[in-house]
């Protein structure tokens, strides 16, 4: 049965008025990047923008360390990303299909890692990668970053779904584990990887108290930390630090938008059903 | 198993190999690194152009990184630590003292003998005891700045004032302002902890204090402290001193249409003055400068900030590094300097240098300059303040207390704009109606009951902080030899020792081993040896990454150590880091606060995001925009969000909400949302809340996707609401994520960290980090505080595990609590 017309209106209105809200920061952050210094410091609030400039944005871009921390982001996090890509559903489909000795202690045991905050492991953490000479380098926010044990989990939950029949019918083609996991899993996995990409990807874009603790030299600098720096190099110009914020969000936003079907279809399958 | 598999399943692994056996060779240092706390890429083509010229004189290069004032104290901490910190830095007025007394620094009296003195007696004398500890000198000071007032010479002809000489005068002409109905009448830079100092220390009261026999001194009870802390507390929260973080705004003010808003009387540091004509050129020439005021009986006093050199015990090139400093000290240098800063066509500004020969004649054409000479009499009130400028010895532990004393000044702030609030509210009238009555002189009682008011307050809330903060000094100074002294006289010796996360290193190492080498030998285990591939990954990661940091935490948690010094220097001391953390309130009110959030937050954002997701999971136009829309906050890193939101949440007519609320007639003066002690936390808690929704709506999405469509359809031909089918059908099959969603939601809630670290100010300026009152002090922060800030590792580590055992326990609460609701159906 269709919904009423009234009925239609009133999920508008109310989908148009939280949209209101959820907008609004980056509307701010919009216009404010577009404002030149004059008419980003009038005090009188000003919803548009009366001569957009790019002005913020050159000034932002000027000295080359923006640029640079961006490219430094993105290289960890696609490392990341791609190395947790193979890894967490290979050790996802061990755990999701195989049956050897200690499996599920192996998998609680991982689990119960989940629990541990991240503050705990912060400064012993340090003292580890300080151990291994491992500081200012990016070893530290990538290595660990590569096996996350949530992706396991993610993998795990995901990969249970896949009927065995598939997986019988591949050894009886003579198949080995390795074939079955890059011919069968991954192919049917596509919805996983996509949320495993998301996830990790995003984690370690927008990650800061770790490079604020590791990183020491500005040449290997990531995002975040550049962006929190904006308060003090453009102290006061709003418009250069919101153009940060506008050049920092948008290409995860991007990516976010090319792959959110496969997010909220795979978030289906994980299992969640049974809680 | 064939060749090939094995080929394939190693060949996975290799990228792991492959970073594992990667060798960080150390930086091959062909010059001196020198840090400096500046954050602004101009400053760092100055110190270029200095090093360019330095190389040119003596061969040696220097590399530049600049640090932001942000975080310059963790990085600097950090990289003691770890062993690698630069050659020679640049600092706060602190950092002398707070790197110095673990151990991080040169004796600069010691190595360089002669030399030093020679620079000695160059500087203010009296701006060398805050460099000075323990009769060793750690620093020098760099670059100065203090506070003078300028006056805007147009208003102040059209109004007939003259400008102050005294506190008392400076009061009577804001009061006078006030009539004559400008808003925002005076301005300080920083906040009201700095308004304070400035009132107290004419009278040497800088409230902690080292007597000469070595004695802790907290003298916050002082009626003569009292009396300055409360003039300042006035200045700043009855006359509205605009906050820092609209001080770049008020110095735009000036163009506003709004004559009442104006900046007639600007209390500040010299260094921003050349932002006012550049700001407001209408104004030029309109400017003249006068010293900061004498108290009453005429001592004059003038405060002063600034940055320090420090040069490094690990630095290997301490000789190249004085050189630098020596040369960064050259009257050649200075004046680059100077005058580098004067001529930038963005954020100009002027520092004081602290060598007295820059007064003399060789730099007499730098006063000439048009932008300096611009305002009246600048070399000679800078100079006359000069010799007055006084920094005091640092007292080891006094940023604990100085924190503490933060505290009270925020309860007070809150306090004071209530009861004005109260009084304004009475009568109907906003809080600049009643000021300005007040300053007429009208209402002459009620403004002396509400003074008297705050003045018993103040009295109260220090009497009672006083003792605790002299506790607190004495337990740390007397520590501190127990500490520090006796490992830093031996570091090398501690240095070589072997320490407790080497063992925990072996230990799993062999573990690891052991593991491997039991699935080898066991006929059983072994025939699964592909499934033991598969999840050695991540097994091997956890022993690594996670085992080993929290088996050492674990064990730091029952020491005493500080993260700069060895960690064979941590000293057994049993359960008093549980003992003592259960016993002091700090606990126990973050828990408080982390309870507030997680119960404000978690029910309210699940009930918005639950009808939300609903709709979204409708047939509508443009769907796949709609949801993306929704989504978007959850992919924005809170890095940036923050910087948004501390605009979005400014205190003053200048912030959008307050602008909003003002214009909607909710509130009638502006809400102090991220400075009131009140709001912060509820500000934090709707920034979590816009954030979070995004997460939830798309786990209730993917749920209500799962729900077949027929089940809507037959309840629709039976005829049931809209608001019938929710909550028989889409709400009972959503039992899942609503679990899913409470059970994350309350491990990140006790986790919350990076918001209240951005929004209250963390990344910005000093004093309190999270948070007015540190309201948003819940319980990582706490742990980041006690580990990052005043260095407690073990302590922090014993907050860390009692936080894991209440995040524990509260997990499995809801597991069985959503379990049994499962098993109930």
């Amino acid at each position: 049965m269709k919904p009423s017309r009234s009925q239609k209106w009133l999920t508008y209105a109310v989908l148009l008025l939280f949209a209101v809200v959820m907008v609004t920061p980056f509307y701010y952050m919009v216009i404010t990047s577009l404002k030149s210094n004059d008419e980003a410091s009038v005090p009188v609030i000003d919803l548009l923008v009366r001569h957009p400039t790019t002005m913020p944005y050159q000034d932002l871009l000027k000295g080359a360390l923006f640029l640079k921390s961006a490219i430094n982001s993105l290289l960890i996090a696609l490392a990341t990303t791609l190395g947790s890509m193979i890894l967490c559903p290979l050790a996802g489909y061990a755990f999701a299909k195989h049956r050897f000795p200690g499996r599920d202690f192996f998998f609680i045991s991982l689990l119960a890692t989940m629990m541990i905050p991240g503050t705990v492991l912060l400064v012993p953490g340090f003292l580890l990668f300080r151990d291994f000479g491992w500081l200012d380098t990016w070893l530290p926010l990538i290595v660990p970053g590569l096996v996350g044990v949530f992706g396991v989990f993610l993998s795990r939950q995901f990969i249970e779904k896949l009927p065995d029949s598939l997986i019988d019918s591949a050894k009886m083609d003579g198949l080995a584990e390795w074939g079955i996991f890059v011919r069968m899993i991954m192919p049917l996995s596509k919805p996983l990887l996509a949320t495993l990409a998301i996830f990790t990807f995003l984690g370690s874009w927008n990650s800061f108290l770790g490079p604020l603790i590791i990183l020491q030299d500005e040449k290997k600098f990531t995002l975040p930390l550049v962006i929190a720096m904006l308060q003090g190099r453009f102290q006061g110009k709003e418009n250069v630090q919101m153009a940060g914020a506008v050049m920092s969000i948008l290409p995860v936003l991007i990516i976010f938008f090319i792959f959110q079907r496969q997010i909220v279809e795979s978030l289906a399958n994980t299992g969640l059903k049974e809680g | 198993m064939n060749a090939i598999i094995k080929f394939h399943i190693l060949k996975s692994l290799l990228p792991i190999l492959l970073l594992l056996s990667l060798k960080i060779s150390a930086q091959a240092a062909s010059g001196i690194d020198f840090w400096a706390v500046t954050g602004s890429d101009d400053d760092v083509q100055m110190y270029k152009h200095l090093a360019t010229r330095f190389r040119d004189k003596t061969g040696i290069e220097v590399k530049i990184t600049p640090l932001s004032w942000g975080n310059f104290a963790t990085k600097y901490f950090t990289s003691m630590a770890a062993g690698m910190p630069p050659d020679i830095g640049a600092t706060n007025l602190g950092g002398p003292m707070d790197y110095g007394s673990v151990g991080g620094l040169v004796d600069l009296n010691k190595e360089f003998p002669g030399e030093i003195d020679k620079l000695k007696s160059r500087i203010f004398p009296n701006l060398l005891p805050i460099c000075i500890w323990r009769n060793q000198l750690f620093g020098v000071p760099a670059e100065l700045s203090t506070l003078a007032v300028f006056y805007r010479t147009d208003i102040f002809e059209k109004l007939g004032l003259s400008p102050p000489k005294t506190w008392k005068e400076l009061e009577l002409l804001i009061r006078r302002l006030e009539v004559a109905g400008y808003h925002y009448s005076f301005g300080f830079t920083s906040r009201a902890q700095w308004a304070m100092a400035i009132y107290s220390m004419p009278y040497n009261l800088p409230g902690i204090a080292m007597t000469p026999d070595n004695k802790v001194e907290v003298d916050w009870t002082n009626p003569h402290y009292l009396t300055a802390v409360q003039r300042a507390l006035n200045l700043w929260y009855v006359h509205d001193s605009p906050a820092s973080d609209q001080l770049n705004r008020v110095v735009g003010m000036f163009r506003s249409s709004d004559p009442a808003i104006g900046l007639p009387l600007f209390v500040d540091q010299p260094n921003y003055y050349l932002q006012l004509p550049m700001t407001a050129p209408e104004l030029k020439g309109k400017w003249n400068v006068v010293p900061w005021p004498s108290a009453e009986d005429g001592k004059p006093f003038n405060i002063v900030g600034g940055t320090t050199y420090v040069i490094f015990r690990k630095s290997k090139h301490k000789r190249e590094a004085f050189e630098w400093l020596k040369y960064l000290y050259s009257v050649e240098a200075q004046e680059a300097m100077i005058v580098d800063r004067a001529n930038r066509p963005v954020d100009p500004s002027f520092q004081i240098s602290p060598l007295m020969d820059m007064w003399e004649s060789q730099t007499a054409s730098f006063w000439q300059r048009p932008d300096v000479a611009n305002v009246k009499g600048l070399k000679e009130t800078l100079q006359s303040a000069m010799p007055s400028l006084t920094t005091i010895a640092s007292v080891h532990g006094a940023s604990d207390a100085g924190r503490m004393e933060a505290s009270v000044l925020d309860r007070m702030g809150t306090y004071i704009t209530d009861l004005y609030s109260t009084e304004a509210g009475k009568r109907g009238l906003t809080r600049w109606e009643l000021i300005r009555k007040f300053a007429r002189g009208e209402l002459g009682d009620e403004e002396a009951a509400i003074q008297s008011k705050i003045r018993q307050k103040l009295s109260k809330e220090y009497g009672e902080a006083q003792p605790q903060a002299k506790a607190l000094i004495e337990k740390e100074t007397l520590s501190y030899d127990a500490r520090f002294g006796k490992v830093i006289g031996d570091l090398s010796l501690y240095e070589s020792k072997g320490n407790v996360l080497t063992v925990i290193k072996w230990v799993s190492a062999t573990l690891l081993l052991a593991m491997f080498l039991t699935i080898a030998s066991v006929q059983k285990l072994r025939k699964h040896w592909v499934s033991y591939a598969f999840i050695a990954a991540p097994v091997t990661a956890s022993v690594v990454f996670i085992f080993i940091p929290a088996a050492t935490a674990l064990y730091l948690s029952f020491t005493q150590y500080h993260p700069v010094l060895p960690l064979s220097s941590a000293i057994w001391t049993g359960m008093s880091n549980y003992v003592e953390v259960a016993t002091s309130g700090d606990l126990y009110k973050s828990i408080a606060r982390t309870a507030i959030f997680l119960v404000c937050s978690l029910p309210l954002s699940i009930l918005i995001s639950l009808p939300l997701a609903w709709l979204l999971n409708q047939q509508l136009v443009g769907q796949r925009y709609w949801r993306f829309l929704y989504f978007s906050p959850m992919v924005t890193s809170i890095v940036s969000i923050a910087l948004i939101f501390t605009q979005l949440f400014l205190s003053s007519s200048q912030g959008w909400l307050n602008t909003l609320f003002m214009k909607l007639h909710l509130v009638r003066d502006p809400v102090q949302f991220l400075h009131s002690e009140r709001t912060f936390l509820y500000c934090v808690v709707a920034v979590a809340i816009w954030q979070g929704l995004a997460f939830n709506i798309l786990i209730f999405l993917a749920g209500l996707q799962q729900i077949p469509q027929q089940l809507y359809e037959a309840a629709a031909v039976d005829g049931a609401s809209v608001f019938r089918r929710f909550r028989s059908i889409s709400l009972p099959g959503l039992r899942a994520q609503i679990a899913f969603i409470c059970i994350l939601g309350v491990i990140g809630g006790f986790q919350v960290f990076e918001p209240m670290y951005v929004l209250g100010g963390g990344a910005g300026e000093a004093g309190n980090k999270f948070g007015p009152n540190d309201s948003g002090m819940t319980m990582v922060p706490l742990v980041y505080h006690t580990g990052f800030e005043t260095f407690e590792m073990g302590k922090s580590t014993a907050i860390a595990y009692i936080l894991f055992a209440v995040i524990l326990v509260f997990s499995l609460i809801q597991l069985r609590f959503f379990r049994s609701k499962e098993d109930a159906r």
